[in-house]
């Protein structure tokens, strides 16, 4: 369990305020973070993963004291065990989408999991590329699996899907749960807009007038169901799908961008997220 | 008077030894300025850049006092390590070096600000010590800029006139070197001589300076996404 009470001076939407973060998290609970631009989330996220020091209050991590201002504790980061998505991605241009993983993932190299990493982020043929060659979205893919190639006990994602197309984001949303639920991954996402990740959260928390503020989790927000591609309708961008659960047949349209990514037969996720629907290659 | 490879050589064993003991004390000193505000900092920066609008001969005017063994701290060098800096090889080292300092700092100072705040982060939040994202991530990424102050501060040794005269005077095969060569040849009226020596300084100049063009442009490219 994590216990937070801190609080940070800072300028909130023009003017001087005091961020004062008060919550409790669960190990493994899965929260996204939201609220206006400049309100305080990035520095929150930062604060927990000891980029920036509070000015005041405690950080508990499973009863080890990370920051007191009392006592003028402070763990430093690399003792933290966090995995850091940053917002501009932040990747080692030195280095190639593999040296980056393996650099995060330090002495003890898991090369499977390298390998299930690059696979879910669908960067297999990626790995000897740099960088400055990637496309935005590619970037912040690696970016997300190179914080958790040395397996995080706290994920800290600042807006990771804000270079993603939707459905790279769907994809990397369902991936990210995947994980979250393996490891049992305690998660912290932060966003601009809830409707990004609705249904996908333990918690969603508002950050607002320098305070967070709980949300009550919308029920049925969103879910998701399995289905085989029966036919594509290139002309017109549709797909013609068989659900896996009653064997109904739907017809979905799809952005003819992602058309190449199915064939027939493939297995499919179709999620339904408040008004939106998009479908992904399924590869549970 | 004769032409020889001598001076020339002397050139190239003191810009290098210069250019290599500047690498090494310009990359913590860079580093320590490019990331570290305190009181002293413009006073500091100051000094390290007074090379850059001094007269070479002032300089050299002071170092010559600093050492020499009349004055208190050349008298402590030669009576406490028995050494002799003035008219001495290691005299033109430690001239050249305080005079091509600004020309290695500011490069690599400039690097090592123009890289992202958040490269070192993501690095300290991947667990890594100052000390590895240092060597791994920092220097990696400022190669160009490596580069240009290796180049410069070769260059500039090379062609260097004023601090090498004034600390080193002009002894064969110990302190003339190309330029001072040069300077000789000409009040011995022996243009021959003079141009030959100008001539490769020329070229070797001209060389230098294409290199670092070409292989910055190279660097660029490949880190343009920084």
């Amino acid at each position: 369990m994590i216990k937070i009470n801190i609080q940070k001076g800072l300028k909130i939407e023009g003017e001087q305020k005091t961020l004062s973060i008060d919550m409790e998290i669960n190990s493994g609970e899965f929260i996204v973070i939201y609220g206006k631009s400049g309100a305080g989330k990035t520095t929150f996220l930062r604060m927990l993963a000891g980029l920036t020091i509070p000015d005041k209050g405690i950080i508990e991590y499973n009863k080890k004291v990370w920051f007191d201002s009392s006592t003028k504790q402070d763990r430093s980061i690399i003792n933290r065990a966090i995995g850091f998505v940053f917002q501009d991605q932040a990747l080692f241009p030195n280095m190639t989408v593999l040296q980056n993983l393996k650099y995060a993932a330090g002495k003890n190299q898991d090369h499977d999991y390298l390998h299930y990493l690059l696979q879910i982020s669908e960067l297999q043929k990626m790995g000897n590329r740099y960088p400055n060659s990637l496309s935005g979205g590619q970037k912040q893919r690696v970016a997300i699996i190179r914080a958790l190639a040395r397996k995080p006990k706290l994920l800290l994602l600042d807006e990771p899907f804000s270079f993603l197309d939707t459905a790279m984001q769907n994809q990397l949303k369902v991936e990210l749960n995947k994980i979250h639920d393996r490891f049992n991954l305690t998660t912290l996402l932060v966003s601009h807009s809830p409707a990004d990740i609705e249904g996908n959260a333990d918690r969603y928390i508002e950050i607002k007038n320098g305070e967070n503020k709980e949300r009550k989790k919308q029920q049925n927000a969103g879910y998701s169901q399995e289905a085989v591609i029966l036919d594509i309708q290139e002309t017109a961008s549709f797909l013609l799908l068989q659900l896996t659960s009653n064997t109904k047949t739907i017809q979905l349209p799809i952005d003819k961008n992602v058309e190449s990514q199915f064939c027939i037969g493939m297995k499919v996720k179709v999620y339904i997220q408040g008004s939106n629907i998009s479908v992904i290659p399924n590869q549970s | 008077m004769e032409f020889s490879l001598q001076p020339l050589l002397l050139s190239f064993e003191l810009s290098l030894i210069t250019t290599v003991l500047l690498l090494l004390i310009g990359i913590p000193i860079s580093h320590f300025l490019a990331y570290h505000n305190f009181r002293f900092k413009s006073g500091i920066e100051a000094i390290i850049s007074l090379p850059l609008v001094l007269p070479p001969s002032v300089l050299g005017f002071y170092l010559l006092i600093a050492f020499s063994p009349n004055h208190f701290f050349g008298s402590f060098l030669e009576q406490t390590f028995n050494l002799r800096i003035i008219f001495s090889f290691s005299g033109l080292v430690i001239g050249s070096m305080l005079y091509s300092l600004p020309f290695m700092i500011h490069p690599l100072q400039a690097g090592f600000q123009s890289l992202p705040n958040n490269l070192r982060e993501a690095s300290y939040t991947l667990g890594k010590s100052k000390f590895e994202t240092f060597f791994r991530v920092s220097l990696p990424n400022i190669k160009p800029a490596i580069l240009t102050g290796i180049v410069l501060s070769f260059a500039h040794t090379i062609g260097e006139f004023g601090v090498v005269l004034m600390i080193g005077g002009n002894i064969k095969k110990e302190t003339r070197v190309a330029s001072i060569a040069v300077y000789d040849a000409v009040e011995a009226l022996d243009f021959h001589a003079a141009h030959i020596y100008s001539l490769i300084l020329l070229i070797i100049s001209f060389l230098i300076l294409l290199v670092v063009y070409s292989l910055n442009k190279h660097l660029f490219k490949s880190q343009k996404a920084l």
